[in-house]
């Protein structure tokens, strides 16, 4: 796990968002993804700057689509996860269920209040 | 989440769009500015105007956009080694005020205990320095105010003295003389004594 290349729980989700949305990852659709399966409502300059770092990176690559006049005439900018980032996404997804190994539900355990 | 609009969405209100057209980055400002346009469209006609409102000036009030400035501008210079070489002082600036930015948004009461210190500080020094500014530092309201000085003398001195020491002065352009003295000022109420000055 190199410095400057694993994952923050913000890059995490919004990597993840980027994978489940295929074709149709865009800032909204994305904000929106997230906001869905976990609650968490992010502003759009948000979800920028974690995918321009992951975009720094090396995890995901992005293309700006043809304006359209229903967002007065503003380009979308699509975001696609790369083999890179699918590979850092499940490297991750082990170190997890590692750390995880062994330990019960909290309903199981004993646990200072 | 409803589905995509069919005619053209809502437009950004004025203030807002041109505050966030003004802060983000130039790279990404365009896409931006369109997602900004269709997120407040996807509130207006899911929470009402007022949430979908209050959603975008938390957008062009938060530090976010700023932060994607420094992002962005970090993506810039990669590709130019020789700038990015040269840029790796500022870039480490721009680190540290990030890391600030962070911290203080997270510990909300320090910042606000901070914030307040550093005001009442800057409030008192700027007090004291008006108070020094204008008793000591600032040059009197008058012209060549370097030339007045002031004279005086143990004995009490009339208007004739002073008219006799204006008449033989070589060394002073002009004399003029003030007195202090005690005046009762009476109206309806208990009367109050007040110094006042004779020029």
């Amino acid at each position: 796990m190199g410095k400057g290349t694993h994952l923050g729980e913000a890059e995490h989700l919004m990597l993840l968002a980027v994978w489940r949305l295929g074709k149709n990852a865009h800032g909204v659709t994305i904000r929106d993804e997230i906001a869905e399966r976990t609650g968490r409502r992010l502003s759009v300059s948000a979800v920028y700057v974690t995918l321009v770092r992951l975009e720094k990176k090396g995890y995901v690559s992005s293309f700006l689509a043809d304006p359209t006049p229903v967002r007065g005439g503003k380009a979308k900018r699509f975001f696609t996860v790369k083999k890179r980032g699918v590979a850092e996404l499940e490297q991750s997804r082990r170190r997890m269920e590692r750390m995880w190994e062994g330990l019960g539900a909290a309903s199981d355990t004993e646990l200072a209040s | 989440m409803t589905g995509p609009p069919t005619g053209p969405m809502q437009p950004l209100p004025s203030l807002p769009a041109f505050l966030l057209r003004l802060v983000l980055p130039h790279e990404y400002r365009d896409e931006i500015l369109g997602d900004a346009r269709e997120a407040y469209d996807n509130d207006v006609r899911e929470r009402g105007e007022a949430f979908a409102r209050n959603q975008l000036w938390r957008e062009v009030l938060s530090f976010r956009p700023l932060q994607l400035r420094w992002e962005a501008r970090g993506l810039r210079t990669r590709s130019r080694t020789a700038a990015s070489a040269r840029n790796k002082p500022m870039q480490s600036i721009f680190g540290d005020i990030r890391y600030a930015l962070r911290v203080l948004t997270k510990a909300r009461g320090y910042t606000a205990v901070a914030v307040i210190t550093i005001a009442l500080g800057v409030g008192a020094n700027t007090a004291i320095f008006s108070v020094i500014d204008g008793v000591l530092l600032r040059p009197l309201p008058y012209f060549e105010p370097e030339r007045i000085v002031r004279v005086w003398q143990e004995q009490t001195l009339t208007k004739s003295l002073l008219d006799r020491f204006e008449e033989q002065t070589r060394s002073f352009s002009g004399l003029s003389g003030t007195a202090t003295e005690t005046f009762s000022f009476t109206g309806d109420g208990e009367p109050e004594e007040l110094i006042g000055g004779i020029v």
